[in-house]
């Protein structure tokens, strides 16, 4: 019960972000023309907007986020808020609240992006609703419009960024946990090859010479490969960053970039590659990458409680072995399915990219000839 | 006006916001800066943008020549700069 409590704290805090919506305003003004306007606001003011339906999905840190909810209501239409965070915030969270005593950490990890969010959401969001009356439409200007592509293109080459960044780390973590099982496997295994008093040095010699080749050649060939991509990527958020800052505020930063329409053509181009590299990441689909954390977490659990616990009656070992080789084979399939509908969402974007890019081409031309 | 027929639109997106932030008439010399390409080839896009009517090119008493967007290059600028808006935001153009 006490190792499994910070998960059932967590749970608990998790359950009451999902709940509480407090409410931060009502008008009468339409719920299109309020998330119009709000979205607009936040942008103009630097921050990080993603516009859906019926809600704005703003995010705050590299942790906490907020969900901005926009409905009708008996008196008009309603602004709540909800606590959220960022995909890495809920790794953290999810991760954490499943792996024993850390689901402590998780609980107050939990409890910091909910008051960061709310400070958030009273402090800033409720500012900006006191600055006009809400429903106000945006200024229908090329400045407006400047502003709010450009902060689009900034969030998704943040995003493309962030998610590029870490599948480096997630590979060299990988990498990492292979190399200890590589030292063990040897450790354990090159003394009972070699019986004699020279087994166990040699062992222990072999099994931390090919740990630590496999993590410095490994960690060095991923760093390779990925450094050009993510500084690329990074460079690009930057530029669109101060793009962005420069159309919001009239006053270019020194050597800042200033063309709002050419960085647009730009991000127009790139924008697929961003989405492509957002929609590879595990984590930007929760629900799978949770599924295949249970997975692989419970699948090495029990299979190493079956191979270890040989006090265990023997059937109820067999039985956790199956269970765990059961789960894992569970995670293989979550990863195989994940990969296959991403490849299948990858060709039909493609597709979809290559006739909006000659339709956009064809349109350009069209307005710029008259 | 030969290889003209289709000009690079990024050069022509940087005439466009050279002219749109000077927020009036801008000296030649420092458009062609700003547009990042060398002079013939500048004179040939200007050249360009005038015969679409996006450009107007005035020649001051003060012998400098100054480029000003007309109200149809403002209002194609504007149009286009919201048409790339909707396809960076993933929505379909036009729609």
């Amino acid at each position: 019960m006490i190792v499994f409590g910070g998960a059932l704290l967590t749970l608990v805090v998790l359950v009451a972000w999902f709940l509480r919506k407090p409410i931060l305003a009502v008008t009468s003004a339409s719920p299109e023309a309020v998330i119009r306007d709000l979205a607009f606001r936040l942008r103009a003011t630097g921050h990080w907007v993603k516009e859906r339906e019926d809600r704005l999905d703003v995010r705050i840190d590299s942790l906490s986020a907020l969900r901005i909810h926009v409905h009708g209501g008996p008196n008009g239409t309603e602004v709540r808020y909800e606590v959220s965070a960022t995909p890495s915030g809920w790794t953290v969270v999810l991760v954490s609240a499943g792996v024993g005593y850390f689901g402590y950490a998780s609980v107050l990890v939990s409890l910091l992006i909910h008051f960061r969010s709310r400070r958030f959401a009273r402090d800033t969001v409720g500012q900006l609703l006191r600055l006009a009356p809400l429903g106000t439409p945006p200024p229908a200007d090329v400045r407006t419009l400047l502003v709010v592509g450009l902060s689009e293109a900034e969030r998704l080459a943040t995003e493309a960024f962030e998610y590029e960044r870490e599948a480096k780390q997630n590979r060299i973590g990988i990498l990492l946990f292979g190399a200890v099982i590589l030292w063990a496997v040897v450790f354990a295994g090159l003394p009972i090859l070699l019986p004699g008093p020279l087994g166990l040095p040699l062992g222990t010699a072999a099994a931390t010479a090919s740990a630590v080749a496999l993590a410095v050649a490994g960690a060095s060939i991923v760093t390779v490969r990925s450094n050009p991509r993510i500084r690329e990527l990074q460079q690009e958020a930057g530029l669109y960053a101060a793009a962005r800052a420069f159309e919001a505020s009239g006053f270019p930063a020194p050597g800042g970039p200033r063309g709002g329409l050419e960085l647009l053509l730009r991000a127009a181009e790139r924008s697929s590659y961003w989405r492509e590299v957002r929609r590879r990441h595990m984590w930007h689909d929760p629900v799978t990458g949770f599924v295949v954390f249970l997975f692989a977490y419970g699948g090495s659990l029990t299979v190493a409680l079956g191979a270890g616990m040989d006090f265990l009656p023997l059937p109820l070992r067999v039985g956790l072995l199956a269970t765990g080789v059961t789960m894992l084979l569970g995670m293989w399939w979550s990863i195989r399915s994940w990969r296959r509908d991403v490849r299948k969402e990858d060709e039909r974007d493609r597709a979809d990219w290559e006739a909006r890019r000659q339709a956009l081409s064809a349109e350009l031309w069209k307005i710029l000839s008259g | 006006m030969a290889g003209m027929d289709r000009p690079d639109l990024y050069v022509i997106a940087r005439i466009l916001d050279g002219l749109w932030h000077a927020n009036g008439p801008m000296l030649r010399t420092h458009l062609q800066v700003a547009s990042n390409v060398n002079y013939d080839i500048f004179s040939r896009y200007l050249e360009w943008m005038q015969g679409k009517g996006l450009v107007s090119v005035e020649d001051a008493s003060d012998s400098h020549v100054r480029v000003a967007l007309t109200a149809q290059g403002a209002e194609a600028y504007r149009k286009v700069v919201q048409w790339i808006n909707e396809v960076v935001r993933g929505r379909a153009p036009g729609a």
